[in-house]
């Protein structure tokens, strides 16, 4: 499923993998990504999202990882977890696996 | 073995010590225990004015003066290489990989010269050739600035270049090229990883599996280091999957090392 512009849509069943030309920096534990494009300093949780991308885990994975670390519903994670990720797909710093 | 207490007398000896000397210091592979029977001495002093080199050796460093004068000598048939700072030249070098100067987005360090990197990649291992006051002091210095920051990020960018090539090659169906380009960016990554660890050196590829010996880090074992470097498990069918795995480990690296 494309979104409007182009990138896949994010659901919670979507597996993410970091596209191979992505920058990324540790500085003090805040992670930044740099695309072609754009640019984001990551804050501590979405830090720590962005940490479980492993081309195998789906957001809903993630989501539970997120739930667990930082004692929120699990629904709430996963939604959360997916409009991060929506914005990072749309800024092509990470990548709807196929 | 070199005896390193001699150091002094043998440059006077050849009137290649300055009368303002205010440091002999002593680098490379053989202080590192790594030298070998053809390994070079290399010999670093350090004084207050301008040594005017009598072979006529300089190197241009964008600092002031903008030169780095050099010598060579042999003794008991092993050559040494003699480098010549003063130091004020060594302040303005220090004064880049100041913590300040690291959290500038323009901060100088960005533009650091091979001779000023060199120097910084020496220092950490010198060992004093005179009372070791001002190496100490400057060791210490650099303990307390970015300088460890400077070289992992100056790594990590080389590795992104790299890896951005890698890409590019994969996409346009250039295979070989985009083994040699995932190949560079670990090597640049591993610099960049090793170098936030304590073991810098980045300006010596051939050292580099020693310092990832020393380094002993759960971000990337030295047998895996190892296998990729020496593309054990590489094969010219799977070459895109070989470079996707590469550049997925100088990610891991990137997310790992603490700038």
């Amino acid at each position: 499923m494309n979104g409007a512009d182009g990138s896949r849509a994010v659901t919670p069943d979507s597996v993410l993998v970091f596209p191979l030309n992505v920058r990324i920096r540790n500085y003090r534990g805040k992670i930044l990504l740099g695309g072609y494009e754009h640019a984001f300093e990551l804050s501590e949780s979405a830090t720590f999202m962005c940490r479980q991308i492993d081309g195998t885990r789906t957001v809903r994975d993630i989501g539970q990882v997120v739930a667990a670390e930082f004692d929120v519903d699990p629904q709430t994670a996963t939604q959360d977890a997916t409009e991060l990720f929506t914005q990072l797909v749309v800024a092509d710093v990470v990548t709807v696996k196929e | 073995m070199i005896d390193f207490s001699n150091v002094a007398t043998e440059l006077r000896d050849r009137e290649l010590l300055p009368d303002s000397a205010e440091s002999i210091f002593l680098s490379g592979s053989i202080v590192r225990g790594w030298g070998n029977k053809t390994s070079d001495l290399d010999v670093a002093i350090v004084s207050n004015d301008h040594w005017k080199s009598s072979i006529d050796e300089y190197e241009h460093v964008p600092l002031e003066p903008n030169t780095l004068p050099a010598e060579q000598t042999f003794v008991d048939g092993r050559r040494w290489d003699l480098e010549y700072w003063t130091a004020g030249q060594v302040a303005q070098i220090l004064a880049k990989v100041s913590a300040e100067e690291f959290a500038d987005e323009q901060g100088s360090w960005r533009s650091l010269s091979f001779h000023e990197i060199a120097l910084l990649e020496r220092l950490p291992y010198a060992v004093a050739a005179d009372d070791g006051a001002w190496l100490h002091r400057t060791q210490t210095w650099l303990d307390s600035s970015a300088h460890r920051s400077v070289l992992a990020a100056r790594s990590l960018r080389n590795a992104d270049g790299c890896t951005e090539d890698a890409a590019g090659q994969l996409a346009a169906g250039d295979l070989d090229s985009a083994v040699l380009s995932a190949q560079l960016a670990l090597q640049h990554a591993v610099d960049g990883l090793t170098a936030s660890l304590g073991q810098v050196g980045s300006l010596w590829p051939k050292w580099r599996a020693r310092r990832m010996r020393l380094v002993r880090t759960d971000v990337l074992s030295y047998e895996e280091f190892w296998a990729l470097t020496t593309l054990r498990d590489y094969t010219p069918q799977e070459a895109p999957a070989w470079v996707e795995r590469v550049l997925g480990v100088c990610r891991r690296i990137s997310m790992a090392v603490t700038l």
